[in-house]
């Protein structure tokens, strides 16, 4: 194996790589501006993340929170049981009348508006005036 | 451990203070005696006021005055006098199930069972009072 002096490389290297050119200061500025006015400017940098792939996060993030939002409350329409209707008060009720003395008729009323149950006798004989 | 033993004595103690409590309120029910007629209009001076709604709607009298109020008790087996010589006889005959007997100078004039439900009356009426006027008995729980 052929060993190859540093001295040598750097020598190599030198004629095979020739520095730029130099530009006057009016021409690189020149150059620079017309650079600079390139919209978009589009770095050079592979690391750098592509904008098509930064900007397509957007929809995408919106996207997932309104699934995450309709599976929320589709979950919670799920779990939560439906509203009972309101179950209106229980009246008082008459099982048995039983009318011990002469009478014309009997009634009985319950009233839901005004809450209240009535048993009305008619033509009660209680002959004491 | 203990601290299930203490919940558990704790509401032993709830259950048995609850308990008398429960079965107090089902010791008495509350009768008014109230009379109707067409004297002159009145409303018995709010005392009425749960009953009154009732009472306007479905009969047609002016008047309505309280005559008596009290407590009668469901476990007694002689009628309470409650003004006018009526008596009320309350037995208690179920959770809420009562048998309500109306009678007028000994004399057994009406004989029902009603189950009372909570704030809401049974008004047994149509006993005689004066020329045109109306007993009206009002049984609720208190």
């Amino acid at each position: 194996m052929k060993r190859v002096r540093w001295q040598q490389i750097r020598a190599t290297l030198r004629e095979q790589c020739q520095p730029p050119p130099l530009r006057s200061a009016d021409e690189f500025w020149a150059d620079f501006r017309a650079r600079q006015q390139l919209v978009p400017q589009i770095a050079d940098d592979p690391l750098a993340v592509p904008p098509r792939f930064a900007v397509s996060w957007l929809p995408a993030l919106t996207g997932l929170a309104i699934v995450a939002l309709v599976a929320v409350l589709f979950t919670k329409n799920l779990h939560t049981p439906p509203p009972t209707p309101v179950q209106a008060a229980r009246l008082s009720e008459v099982e048995e009348v039983e009318v011990m003395v002469e009478y014309g008729g009997l009634m009985i009323m319950q009233d839901a508006e005004s809450r209240g149950t009535l048993v009305w006798v008619t033509g009660m004989e209680t002959h004491d005036g | 451990m203990k601290t299930t033993i203490h919940v558990a004595a704790l509401a032993a103690a709830i259950l048995a203070l609850a308990g008398p409590m429960a079965l107090a309120q089902g010791d008495a029910v509350l009768v008014r005696l109230v009379a109707a007629d067409n004297s002159e209009a009145g409303d018995g001076n709010g005392e009425l006021a749960d009953v009154l709604p009732l009472l306007k709607d479905n009969l047609r009298f002016k008047s309505y005055q309280l005559l008596a109020s009290g407590k009668v008790a469901t476990g007694g087996t002689q009628p309470t006098a409650v003004g006018l010589g009526y008596s009320i006889l309350v037995t208690k005959q179920g959770a809420n199930t009562f048998s309500v007997d109306v009678s007028k100078g000994g004399r057994s004039l009406v004989k029902t069972r009603v189950i009372l439900a909570p704030r809401q009356p049974v008004m047994l009426g149509g006993f005689p009072y004066n020329d045109d006027g109306k007993v009206i008995v009002v049984v609720s729980l208190p």
